[in-house]
């Protein structure tokens, strides 16, 4: 086989995957499991689940809103003490890849700053809301070079997210699990 | 699960024939799943914990969805450290689900896909030394359903739930005289629930 052979085979090759490749995703929702959190000084530990929507608005940047509903339970009367609250949070990430597996899966971690803000009910007057900013880490999972339907995602993934919180009374932290779809 | 995404994704990345435009729901009219349900619920400063099987069947509409489920099994009830007493529960759903993105591949025959959830229901438990109570609620939550056969799934399902404050000589029994007052503490009971099921789709 001669050189300008072997090159047009080659090309024939990629042909189909180059035109397979689709722009990686860049908006992913997910469902997250709000696996603890606590905050010290004033304490109380929360529990929960909600749903977060991110979007990669420039090259290194990922902005994101969460929504979560979180049972909170009054550390200074035992049990008894128990309310509830709804949290929506905002946050800016730098996603940074760490390496892809076998072209499928990209591994990422997310250094994130976000402030939050809740409505807390039954933990009496002296809590009816609360605010927050936070730092967090996310290591992630994602898919990438996918294709699918325009109406249904085309990659999927998953994430860890670790933060560290400063409330209006005291210092805080949590850990949320969660699975994305992206389109 | 995550580990179960990454094994998904990895029998993707061998398979060359990566699908493209799945369905957006399951392919049959009806779903049917069994599997474990359990929750966590306050019950006006004290609380009950269930764990149980149950079993559900889904109407599919296209994306959308009318589902019921029943649940039952055994449960707890403790005021803290002061009472822990046993018992038996049983709980129904109704909602609906609205199928709100999935990614599949080889041919639908695997994928994972979420699933948003909203409804009514109740919950009934006869706990040894309480008098019965039932309360009704309205819920919330979403289900992570993952496949590698066309038409057998698993799903993971979380909800949240609010349901009236228990009142009544359940409410005393439960919390030992010990509750706190409805109208500024505790305005409702908050559950916690999940369920995780086989689903044949």
């Amino acid at each position: 086989m001669t050189r300008a052979s072997s090159s047009i085979a080659i090309v024939a090759l990629l042909a189909p995957a180059l035109a397979y490749a689709e722009p990686e995703p860049k908006t992913w929702v997910a469902a997250e499991e709000f696996l603890g959190g606590f905050r010290a000084g004033d304490p109380w530990l929360e529990w929960g689940a909600g749903l977060s929507l991110r979007r990669r608005v420039l090259r290194h940047l990922e902005l994101g809103v969460d929504g979560e509903l979180l049972r909170l339970q009054d550390e200074r009367q035992r049990s008894l003490g128990h309310g509830f609250a709804a949290r929506i949070a905002g946050e800016v990430g730098v996603p940074l890849t760490l390496g892809i597996t076998g072209r499928q899966i990209e591994w990422l971690a997310i250094p994130e700053l976000g402030a939050a803000t809740m409505a807390i009910s039954g933990l009496g007057p002296a809590h009816r809301a609360d605010n927050e900013v936070f730092v967090g880490l996310r290591l992630a999972l994602r898919t990438t070079g996918w294709a699918a339907s325009q109406l249904d995602g085309r990659a999927f993934g998953a994430h860890l997210d670790a933060t560290a919180a400063r409330f209006e009374g005291g210092y805080g932290g949590s850990v949320v699990i969660g699975y994305d779809w992206g389109w | 699960m995550a580990l179960a995404i990454a094994a998904t994704a990895s029998s993707a990345a061998a398979d060359s024939e990566i699908a493209i435009g799945p369905p957006s729901a399951p392919s049959h009219p009806h779903t049917f799943e069994l599997g474990l349900d359990a929750a966590q619920a306050d019950a006006r400063g004290a609380y009950v914990a269930m764990f149980g099987v149950g079993v559900g069947a889904a109407l599919e509409l296209g994306r959308w969805a009318l589902f019921g489920e029943i649940a039952g099994g055994g449960a707890i009830g403790g005021n803290g450290d002061q009472v822990t007493v046993g018992g038996v529960y049983g709980a129904t759903r109704l909602g609906a689900r609205f199928h709100a993105t999935q990614v599949s591949m080889a041919g639908h025959t695997a994928g994972i896909a979420l699933d948003l959830d909203a409804g009514i229901g109740g919950d009934a438990e006869l706990l040894e030394h309480i008098p019965s109570f039932a309360r009704p609620y309205a819920f919330v939550g979403w289900r992570t359903r993952i496949w590698t056969q066309r038409h057998r799934a698993m799903a993971f399902a979380l909800r949240a739930a609010i349901s009236p404050a228990l009142d009544g000589p359940a409410a005393v029994a439960l919390c030992r005289g010990a509750c706190s007052p409805i109208s500024e503490a505790t305005p409702a009971d908050f559950t916690i629930g999940l369920t995780f099921t086989r689903v044949w789709q």
